[in-house]
């Protein structure tokens, strides 16, 4: 971690636990660069962006266990004396579990509402109101990971408790757990224990202290932590519930928060509640990855080993807090190293390579708005290659190749990644991939694919282009031809 | 043809020719010129969607994906530009049928004119399908 202060990042903050006790809870480098303060463990706080969402959803439990919510409800059945509504879109309704794991159908924006003014927040029942999303989908069908509906989980936690959201988790799970150092307000208040770390971006080789912005949403992701605090939360769930005398859920209730409750594919990760699974399906490694416009982190709990990693940067690297993880995990053994994969000795696998290719979206990302650039940049060309294999790529650069194991279930060659086609009269219906559990692909329309978007779009440019450097050159030529007439009129005239 | 329409075509042609003889023109008088709004839509057709490519590109690349969501001034600027695009695409192609049906220019410029035009819909139909038109 210290190697990657001052080049990867300008600060982190680590905690390592094994069940009750911490084994490290570090700060590392600068919590603002500009004024050379230090990452204190203890101290200073980081914006943990989604991570938050573990603790609405431990909220959630906490009311499913006090018998306040129930996971198969309606959640509008919760939400009489709010404004906010979930539309009938379908004939099933939105219920907590679906929120829980992503499956509720809502359209993606990406976006939780990201103002740079604080004076700009608006309460989560407004919030909710103005940032309504349309159901695209039936629930329970598909992933597609939503920031709203991490902040209506919370809505319906503080309607259910005619309590704020954040009075809720500072009651029911901070105090508990002696989280002083924690916080879902924002502008942090002055009185809150500790100091929040400067967001940060790279400037050449060095980093910049920059502006923080707030998540209007604030369930979603609006939490400051410090990693000391989040060693305590990791702990309450590693101990099922309770750290020492200090309960936050019973232990059935734990239990079933860490079970699965959504199935994408046998062959890949699929989601706990609020939680996804992270590496290979069969490792039982829970996480969830976080980020703010300039902060990043990543939380993992490794409930056999009752091993728990907190992790996150005042910066957004390329090589994010994940990459640590990644490096703990196979350091300390949390999951098998990756084996070559055994290719599948049924009939008709070259059949099947030509089925399974062209190119997919992602279902998270917006279909409507500019944010669709996200998508079309992020699509996932899959290519058939020879003896029954696959290749992968994306614009980014990221080449893979994968091995069929089972019939339409690929195994990627010298990593954990599984990619796993679900078919439908012979053709494709949605991919699933081990390492995008907050997603699913979906075939790519023809017309939206990016050959012909890019070709569509290279054409017209180049045809702008050619026709402005005409009319220039035109008008240069002309301009220069009248320049010569102007100095020379008798041979002008004689012609 | 109408004599309106006759005359009409000689006013272009003579403004045509008068703007080729390098002759300056007020703009009031320009502006009432069917076949110079009818290639000023084209010029700013092409200046305004490459300025847009090369607008919405410099944003993203200099401060990042994210202005995509906390839209900055420069990219609320960029992220308008593809209505006046609308508006340019239409302008050219009401412009092409009018050079068409009354003869307006060289067929050289009427066929570029033309081609600005179908180019102008292909852009709107991928800026549409990219989510900047919305409707």
């Amino acid at each position: 971690m210290a190697e990657r202060i001052g080049t990867t990042t300008p600060g982190a903050t680590v905690a390592v636990v094994s069940g009750e006790e911490p084994i490290l809870t570090k700060g590392y480098g600068a919590a603002d660069a500009d004024a050379d303060v230090p990452v204190r463990a203890d101290g200073t706080m980081f914006r943990v962006g989604s991570v938050g969402k573990l603790v609405t959803y431990t909220a959630v439990m906490h009311s499913v266990e006090q018998g306040v919510l129930d996971l198969d409800t309606d959640v509008n059945s919760y939400l009489g004396d709010s404004a906010v509504t979930v539309p009938a879109t379908y004939d099933d309704p939105v219920t907590l579990r679906h929120l829980g794991t992503h499956t509720a159908g809502f359209e993606s924006h990406l976006d939780p509402d990201i103002v740079a003014d604080p004076a700009a927040l608006d309460s989560l029942e407004t919030v909710l109101l103005d940032e309504q999303r349309s159901r695209i989908r039936p629930p329970g069908e598909l992933v597609g990971y939503s920031n709203y509906g991490a902040g209506l989980a919370g809505h319906v936690v503080a309607e259910a408790h005619d309590r704020t959201f954040e009075e809720y988790v500072q009651s029911e799970i901070f105090d508990p757990l002696g989280m002083t150092h924690s916080t879902f307000a924002q502008p942090v208040p002055a009185d809150q224990p500790g100091d929040l770390a400067a967001p940060h971006i790279r400037d050449g080789d060095s980093f910049l202290a920059a502006d923080d912005v707030y998540i209007d949403m604030c369930p979603a992701g609006s939490l400051s932590a410090t990693a000391t605090d989040m060693a305590a939360f990791m702990s309450a769930h590693l101990g099922d519930g309770a750290v020492g005398e200090m309960r936050i859920l019973e232990e059935e209730t734990a239990k079933a928060m860490h079970s699965r409750h959504h199935v994408r594919h046998p062959a890949v990760t699929n989601w706990r509640y609020g939680f996804h699974e992270y590496g290979s399906p069969d490792a039982n490694l829970i996480g969830h990855s976080g980020a703010t416009v300039n902060f990043t982190s990543y939380l993992l709990l490794a409930p056999d080993h009752s091993a728990g990693i907190f992790i996150a940067f005042n910066s957004t690297p390329s090589e994010g807090p994940k990459a640590v993880v990644d490096e703990i995990v196979a350091e300390f053994g949390l999951q098998q190293a990756p084996t070559t994969p055994t290719p599948a000795s049924r009939p008709g696998g070259q059949e099947r390579t030509e089925t399974v290719a062209g190119e997919y979206s992602l279902s998270y990302l917006p279909r409507s708005g500019p944010l669709q650039v996200a998508d079309l940049l992020t699509h996932l060309s899959v290519e058939p290659a020879a003896d029954s294999r696959l290749r992968t790529r994306t614009l980014e650069g990221d080449a893979r190749r994968w091995v069929e194991t089972e019939p339409y279930v690929y195994e990627e060659v010298g990593g954990h990644d599984v990619l796993a086609f679900e078919i439908t009269d012979g053709e494709v219906d949605v991919l699933h991939m081990n390492s995008e559990p907050t997603g699913a692909y979906q075939p790519v329309p023809f017309h939206e694919r990016q050959l012909v978007t890019g070709g569509v779009l290279g054409s017209a440019v180049s045809g702008f282009g050619l026709s402005l450097a005409g009319w220039g050159g035109y008008s240069a030529w002309q301009q220069w031809k009248q320049h010569r007439t102007d100095e020379n009129p008798d041979t002008e005239g004689s012609e | 043809m109408t004599d309106q329409h006759v005359s009409q075509q000689r006013t272009e042609q003579q403004h045509e020719q008068a703007d080729r003889s390098g002759y300056t023109h007020g703009v009031k008088r320009r502006s009432t010129s069917l076949s110079w709004l009818a290639r000023a839509a084209g010029v700013g057709l092409s200046g305004v969607s490459i300025g847009f490519v090369v607008l919405f590109m410099f944003v993203l690349e200099t401060d990042g994906d994210l202005t995509l969501i906390t839209q900055p001034l420069p990219m609320q600027i960029a992220l308008a530009l593809p209505y006046l695009i609308v508006i340019l695409t239409l302008g050219t192609t009401a412009g092409s049928l009018l050079a068409w049906r009354y003869r307006y220019w060289s067929l050289r410029t009427r066929i570029h004119q033309t081609i600005l035009a179908l180019l102008g819909f292909a852009f709107c139909w991928q800026l549409s399908t990219l989510g900047f038109l919305a409707v």
